[in-house]
């Protein structure tokens, strides 16, 4: 036994693994596994006994020659444990990459863009160089295909330095536009977990629960092929889609979840059905186990207790006096001064404004009173009032589902709603038309700022979507023909397949919601192309 | 604070600069070593270097042009340079300001014995940043330590209000050598308040003379003698007929009559003419009444905007040499307000309110703290705080016991008494920390000069020091207000307002941009540029560029993304200084400076190319006009007419190296644009709203035949606001839009099979336009294959490919000072 | 000036809606002379959206405004409001996120 045969057994070992098992857009999920697992399995036949061997030897004999064997071969035969228990945890960047490049069992489908999202972590876990910075920014941007695990540790990265809390979340929804054929299944449940974490954090209740229960239908990795089989058109879809129920549709068409099995999601759940005082509240039983799966156990359980404690602390809306003007100014304060929690909250506060400027009797009284002040034009300064409540709504559109049929609409409201649809339409359009551009003059970005490109544009569609219960098809409508073809760009002339095929599964599902079939139709296609 | 008050104000004019001199009571106009009230605003530098300012400079005008110079007032800001070339130095405007400031100070000094160190110095209302921070850098050269501007409107109202009483609406009309300047001003319990500007700044007294030199010109050239202004040659002959103009005008202000003669005979060409031509009143009145109705004009429009009338104007103070002029007076009175009762010196009305205004930012012209006197007997040490102007006539006096007196009694009360005996105030309590309140009353319009005395605990007197202090009663004014708004040009053609006009200074605000295109390191060409803008324009193009903050891609170390968030902070202290900063939360970088934009130079040849194509656009738009029969556009057009001649003859004055005047031709034109753009909309509103209406029906007949129920109700709203931007006839609104319903209309129409081969059609039509026609052609070809293999949803990726070759409209950011975030 | 409660210059110069541009004047005047000495009393001033903090360009930034009837005028509206609660201090959301994912 020397040193240099066991080297030479670890590198023939290292290309053998390096070789098979790797997923891929145009990979089949059965055929992949199976070759990931018969892999693995080869690894363990081959090494596995000499492995345990050189263990127990090691330490019965207190052979140095045998446990140094044992633990050079541990990062062969177990890359990811060793990763996840002890290079992780204590922040080793560097060798977490180099072990986790190891690890093609957990992190094969995105072979080299997973280490990184594995040192991504490390680099989380504590204060860490400038340099170390700087090494992991480099290895990201010199990937030569951003796949789904390097597009989420990108993102985790990111948002270590980046202020911006929304950007941070589009990121973070951008990555798992990416197919799970392209992400290692942690990555993919990394993401699930950081949005649910976030919602939390931010106790935005209805967005947790959609992320712990969020599912993907089959149609996005089987394409349209599933449609055929079904005997559903795309237009049909569509239909299912103008009609709200795309989503039992798609259920119908096969679905799982979209992050894969993770027990936070699932106490994740628990919490948000429990802060929204849910009529059908989990068992016990399952959450129990849920939490005992739980990696960080003691602080769900502490946050599970924190949301049933929380009994009714909301402020409680003011009284109305009777005095138009004061109500109104005193409701308005009281809206800015805390989160908005309906669109009905928004009306209301609408209308209160609305009983000030435009009942006669309030707008004399106060016309009076300007002009005893020595006011020209008072006009003109209701005009600006009714410029700063309209910004005021402005800046709640979106904090809140806008919703379609509100009983008592206000006319403020409704119209300040709309400019801010249209503004944030037009930011979209601006970045957008930026791409396209950026396109037709081949312009090529890093990989790296190409997805973030794509985070912003989701970021600002994500705005015009929830300004407006019709944002979404006014959004798609001005865009979804050039997100298209700077998908086509990025496949075609970039071979970034995996970005693109994420844009495509983004246009197409927002093609079908908003009845763009044809869009819908072209995209699903690209998204049966194989690649990579 | 026992010394006497002395304050001392400045107004640097283009033509005229005075000094003021205020002791609390009285205001007196500081005389110059000539013995005059004015120093002309000229500099000469001799062969030796030797500098002579004022009067000694002006008489060199003509004589020693190259090495005399004036109206650099105007250059402030622009970092042009002007040559002494006898010398043979550079000196920049601010350098010239210096020296005419200093020779103020030195008379200053001569009459009241001090050089100021603290003044207050007067800037035209619509100064822009650039100009303001010069002002600032001229006073620093000239050795002032501290300073603070004023607007002229500000402190002539100021020195107006000094003498009369003050309530009601005002008109300052300020007409001075080159600029005019009109504000409006409201004064309601002795506070006066800028209400707005308006001005030309590119009108004063020598246009009145020009006015006459081309009159004169045409004279002379009957009897043979002919001077042109485009003549390089003529340029020292044009200013012999200019000073002699001037000369001209100014008598004309006392007599019905007189004669333009030269003592030289004038050399044209190598030959000599005698000039002695006789003008009146009358001629000279004809002459210059455009001018004045010009600058009238400029008054109701700013009263427009304000919602006023002239009936609602109580009085208007003349300001400024050609308001000497009978006609204007007479313009004035008939066709705005009447004239204030007092009769005010046009001319150093606003260096006496500058040296008001000093009274009131308690800018004494020493500091303070020259000369403290060293007491013996030591009392309580206190802090005072006061206004030192107030316009209220019961104003506070706050207080601080910083150190006990010391026999160590505790201070318990404090008593202020009028020195005039006839007001103690109630004796104030000295509270927990020290501090106390005491209300004082005032005599109106004087120096009040008040004695502060403490109690201890028992009652017993302790003195304080200090033991005195004056405040002036008089008019006052808040905080200098900002004239222009100030804020950053966004990628869509529009500006973010960060100051509104009217804001007081200092003042600081933060936005959050996001970027909208990427910038990388290797693209060396390549900037973020944060454009910053003044003026009150909605669109970003017509506002002002005073300044830039550009990140350059070769600072950077990473890529910015569209959509990175950019935090811009913008700062204006008291003298309109602008910083700028912009903080990168993705990189956590600060980018700083200011690229403090210059005014622009202005050589003939571009002036000449601009002039150029604006001629032609106003051709074509003639032709149009006629061929589609619109007359009032043709009336509208004939409007344009006199300010393209003026700009001519701002282009004859570059070529004979008149930079001012080519300037301003410059921003004449660029006013004329706005006009010019005006009329061609109205001329191609036709077309452009036809085709709103062919687009609208296209979108409504497919989005009803093909589209969704949501879709419907955008394109209705769509509609609606597109037919609002009709009415208002806004052109850009009413572009984006139909954008909108244009979109609308398309993804209707693209849900039918047939649509696809339409669109190619459609652009293959258009493939020679193509900014590759190559590829365009291959497209096409390959286009009819599939045409012809009956695959039509196979046409839209090439259909759009197609597309990116057409031109597109990149031109938006373009105008919008190249804009790199939104 | 964003604030149009916290900020609003009736509440900073801590005057009724109805005074006149005098008081404005003088009250400025003085709050502006107890800032610079510091003292404490002139720190802060209450609003219905809780006390705020008063600083000298607030002071003189407030007296700007109440002397232009048109943005006086503005003001008065919001000076109406009448406190609420929950104004002043906003609940925070656990913050567990950083401890809570992947550590
Ligand atoms: N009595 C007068 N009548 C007419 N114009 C005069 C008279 N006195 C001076 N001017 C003109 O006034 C102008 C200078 O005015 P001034 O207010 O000093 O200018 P500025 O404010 O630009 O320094 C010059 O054009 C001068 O010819
Ligand atoms: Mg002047």
């Amino acid at each position: 036994m020397s040193g240099a045969a066991i080297i030479i057994v670890f590198f023939v070992l290292r290309v053998l693994v390096g070789t098979i098992g790797v997923g891929g857009l145009g990979s089949q999920e059965p055929r992949d596994r199976i070759e990931r697992d018969f892999g693995f399995l080869l690894l363990w036949v081959l090494l596995g006994p000499a492995w345990l061997a050189s263990w127990v030897g090691g330490i019965v004999d207190l052979n140095p020659w045998l446990l140094g064997t044992a633990l050079a071969l541990t990062p062969v035969m177990l890359p990811w444990a060793l990763c996840r228990r002890i290079t992780m945890p204590l922040g080793l960047v560097r060798m977490t990459y180099w072990i986790a490049r190891l690890s093609m069992y957990v992190l094969g489908r995105d072979r080299y863009g997973g280490p990184l999202l594995a040192a991504t972590v490390a680099f989380r876990q504590r204060p860490q160089s400038e340099r170390t910075r700087a090494w992991l920014r480099g290895r990201y941007e010199k990937l030569k295909e951003l796949r789904g695990g390097s597009a989420t540790g990108w993102a985790v990265l990111l948002d270590e330095d980046d202020d911006d809390r929304e950007m941070g979340q589009s990121r973070m929804e951008a990555a798992a536009w990416f197919d799970w054929r392209v992400s290692p299944a942690v990555g993919r449940r990394m993401v699930g977990e950081w949005l649910a974490c976030r919602a939390i954090e931010q106790q935005h209740w209805r967005a947790a629960l959609a992320v712990a229960r969020r599912r993907e239908s089959k149609l996005f990795w089987a394409g349209p092929k599933v449609l055929q089989k079904l005997g559903v058109s795309v237009s049909e879809l569509a239909q299912a889609a103008s009609r709200g129920t795309l989503d039992v549709v798609l259920a119908a068409t096969g679905s799982r979840p979209a992050f894969g099995g993770s027990p936070a999601l699932e106490v994740t759940e628990a919490v948000a059905q429990r802060a929204l005082r849910d009529a059908h509240p989990p068992a016990g039983v399952s959450l129990r186990l849920a939490l005992l799966r739980c990696a960080h156990r003691e602080q769900w359980q502490a946050v599970l207790d924190e949301v049933s404690a929380s009994t009714e602390k909301r402020a409680q809306a003011p009284a109305p006096t009777g005095d138009a003007l004061a109500d109104a100014v005193t409701t308005h304060l009281f809206v800015k001064s805390r989160p908005v929690t309906s669109a009905v909250e928004l009306h209301r506060f609408g209308r209160a404004w609305e009983d000030v400027l435009y009942r006669d009797d309030t707008r004399a009284a106060l016309v009076g009173r300007a002009r005893a002040l020595g006011v020209n034009n008072p006009e003109q300064v209701f005009e600006r009032i009714e410029g700063e409540v309209t910004d005021a709504i402005a800046a709640l559109v979106g904090e809140v589902d806008m919703g379609r049929d509100i009983a008592e609409p206000s006319t403020l409201v409704t119209m300040a709603a709309e400019e801010v649809r249209d503004q944030r339409v037009e930011a979209l359009e601006l970045c957008v038309g930026q791409i396209a551009g950026r396109v037709a003059a081949n312009r090529r970005l890093p990989t790296v700022d190409e997805f973030e490109e794509f985070a912003v544009m989701l970021h600002l569609y994500d705005r015009v979507a929830r300004s407006a219960a019709d944002g979404r098809e006014l959004a798609y409508s001005q865009i979804g023909s050039q997100l298209t073809d700077w998908a086509c760009w990025l496949w075609n002339d970039r071979q970034q397949y995996s970005l693109a095929n994420a844009i495509f599964r983004f246009c197409a599902v927002e093609g079908l919601r908003t009845n763009h079939i044809e869009l819908a139709r072209i995209n699903l296609d690209n998204i049966g192309c194989r690649g990579g | 604070m026992s010394d006497p008050l002395r304050y001392v104000g400045f107004d640097l004019g283009t033509t005229n600069s005075a000094a003021a001199f205020f002791d609390g009571e009285t205001v007196q106009v500081v005389r110059t070593s000539q013995g005059g009230q004015l120093t002309p605003s000229v500099v000469r530098i001799t062969k030796k270097g030797a500098t002579s300012v004022g009067h000694k400079a002006r008489r060199f005008l003509d004589k020693d042009a190259d090495n005399t110079h004036t109206g650099f007032k105007r250059l402030m800001g622009t970092g042009k340079t002007l040559a002494f070339p006898a010398a043979g130095l550079e000196r920049r405007p601010e350098e010239l300001s210096a020296e005419v400031l200093k020779s103020l100070i030195a008379d200053v000094d001569g009459q009241f014995g001090f050089a100021p160190t603290r003044a207050v110095i007067t800037v035209p209302a619509l100064f822009e940043l650039p100009q303001s921070r010069a002002t600032t850098e001229a006073a620093t050269l000239a050795g002032l330590e501290a300073i603070e501007l004023v607007q002229e409107p500000v402190a002539s109202a100021l020195a107006a209000g000094w003498t009369e009483d003050s309530a009601g609406a005002w008109l300052v009309y300020d007409l001075g050598g080159g600029t005019f300047d009109v504000t409006l001003l409201a004064s309601q319990d002795g506070v006066l308040r800028v209400e707005g500007h308006d001005g030309d700044n590119f009108l004063g007294g020598r246009d009145f003379d020009t006015a006459i030199v081309d009159w004169l010109l045409t004279t002379l050239r009957d009897d043979g003698c002919d001077v042109r202004r485009d003549n390089p040659a003529h340029g020292a002959a044009l200013r012999t007929l200019a000073a002699a103009a001037e000369e001209a005008k100014i008598e004309l202000s006392r007599s019905e009559q007189t004669t333009i003669t030269l003592v030289e005979p004038l050399v044209v060409d190598g030959e000599e003419h005698e000039v002695d031509v006789p003008l009146d009143r009358a001629t000279f009145e004809r002459l210059v009444l455009p001018l004045l109705d010009r600058s009238i004009d400029v008054c109701l429009r700013l009263l427009d905007a304000h919602d006023r009338r002239a009936a609602d104007i109580d009085r208007v103070v003349l300001v400024g040499g050609p308001t000497m002029i009978p006609a204007l007076r007479a313009r004035v009175q008939e066709r705005l307000a009447p004239l204030a009762e007092h009769p005010h010196d046009p001319m150093t009305l606003v260096a006496q309110g500058a040296a008001l205004f000093a009274a009131q930012a308690g800018l004494d012209a020493q500091g303070a703290t020259a000369s403290l006197p060293v007491r013996h007997e030591r009392g309580h040490k206190v802090l005072l705080k006061y206004p030192s102007m107030s316009t209220d006539l019961s104003p506070f006096v706050i207080g601080r016991v910083v150190g006990q007196a010391d026999d160590g009694a505790r201070l318990s009360k404090v008593i202020a008494s009028r020195h005039d005996d006839k007001f103690v105030s109630e004796p104030a309590t000295v509270e927990e920390d020290g501090s106390f309140a005491i209300s004082l009353e005032l005599l109106p319009r004087r120096a009040n000069r008040f004695s502060l005395m403490g109690q201890a605990e028992g009652g017993d007197p302790v003195t304080v020091e200090p033991g005195a202090f004056t405040i002036v009663h008089g008019l006052t004014i808040g905080d200098p207000p900002l004239s222009r708004s100030v804020g950053v040009a966004l990628a869509n053609d529009r500006v973010r307002v960060y100051f509104e006009r009217g804001t007081p200074l200092p003042a600081k605000r933060t936005f959050v941009h996001h970027t909208v295109d990427a910038v990388a390191p290797g693209e060396d060409d390549h900037a973020l540029v944060i454009p910053l803008v003044q003026g009150e324009f909605d669109d970003a193009h017509l506002c002002r560029l005073v300044g830039s903050l550009d990140v350059p891609a070769r600072v950077l170390k990473e890529v910015l993304p569209a959509g990175t968030q950019v935090e811009v902070t913008l700062e204006l202290d008291r003298g309109g200084h602008l910083t700028a900063q912009a903080y990168v939360p993705r990189i956590k970088e600060v980018f700083e400076g200011v690229a403090q934009l210059l005014v622009p130079a202005c050589t003939p040849d571009v002036l000449e190319a601009e002039l150029r194509t604006m001629h032609e656009r106003i051709e074509a738009l003639r032709a149009d006009a006629f061929r589609m029969r619109m007359p009032e556009l043709i009336a509208e057009i004939d409007k344009l007419m006199p300010d393209l001649d003026d700009a001519e003859r701002g282009l004859d004055a570059a070529r004979g190296g008149d930079e001012e005047t080519a300037q301003r031709a410059r921003r004449n034109l660029i006013e004329l644009e706005a006009r010019v753009v005006q009329l061609e909309l109205t001329r191609d509103w036709p077309e452009i709203d036809s085709e709103a209406v062919d687009d609208i029906a296209f979108a409504a007949s497919w989005v009803s035949s093909l589209g969704t129920e949501t879709e419907q109700k955008l394109l209705d709203q769509a509609i609606a606001q597109a037919n609002r931007a009709r009415e208002a006839m806004d052109a850009g609104q009413l572009a984006r839009r139909m954008r909108r319903v244009r979109n609308l209309g398309e993804a209707a129409y693209y849900r039918h099979p047939e649509s696809w081969r339409h669109q190619f059609e459609f652009a293959a039509a258009r493939a020679d336009e193509a900014t590759d026609p190559a590829k365009a052609a291959a497209l096409v070809q390959k286009g009819r294959a599939i045409i012809d293999s009956g695959d039509h949803m196979a046409l839209r990726p090439l259909t759009e490919q197609l597309w990116g070759l057409l031109p597109i409209d990149a031109k938006k950011r373009q105008r919008s000072h190249l804009s790199g975030v939104r | 000036m964003d604030d149009r409660f916290g900020d609003n210059p009736f509440f900073v110069l801590e005057l009724e809606v109805g005074c006149t541009s005098m008081d404005v004047m003088r009250q400025a005047d003085k709050l502006i002379g107890m800032l610079e000495l510091g003292v404490e009393k002139a720190a802060t001033y209450p609003t219905p959206a809780g006390d705020k903090p008063r600083t000298v360009d607030k002071v003189r930034a407030a007296r700007a405004r109440l002397l232009v009837p048109e943005k006086r005028f503005f003001d008065e509206i919001w000076a109406k409001a009448r406190a609420v609660d929950g104004a002043a201090a906003q609940a925070a959301g656990p913050d567990l996120f950083g401890a809570l994912w992947w550590r």
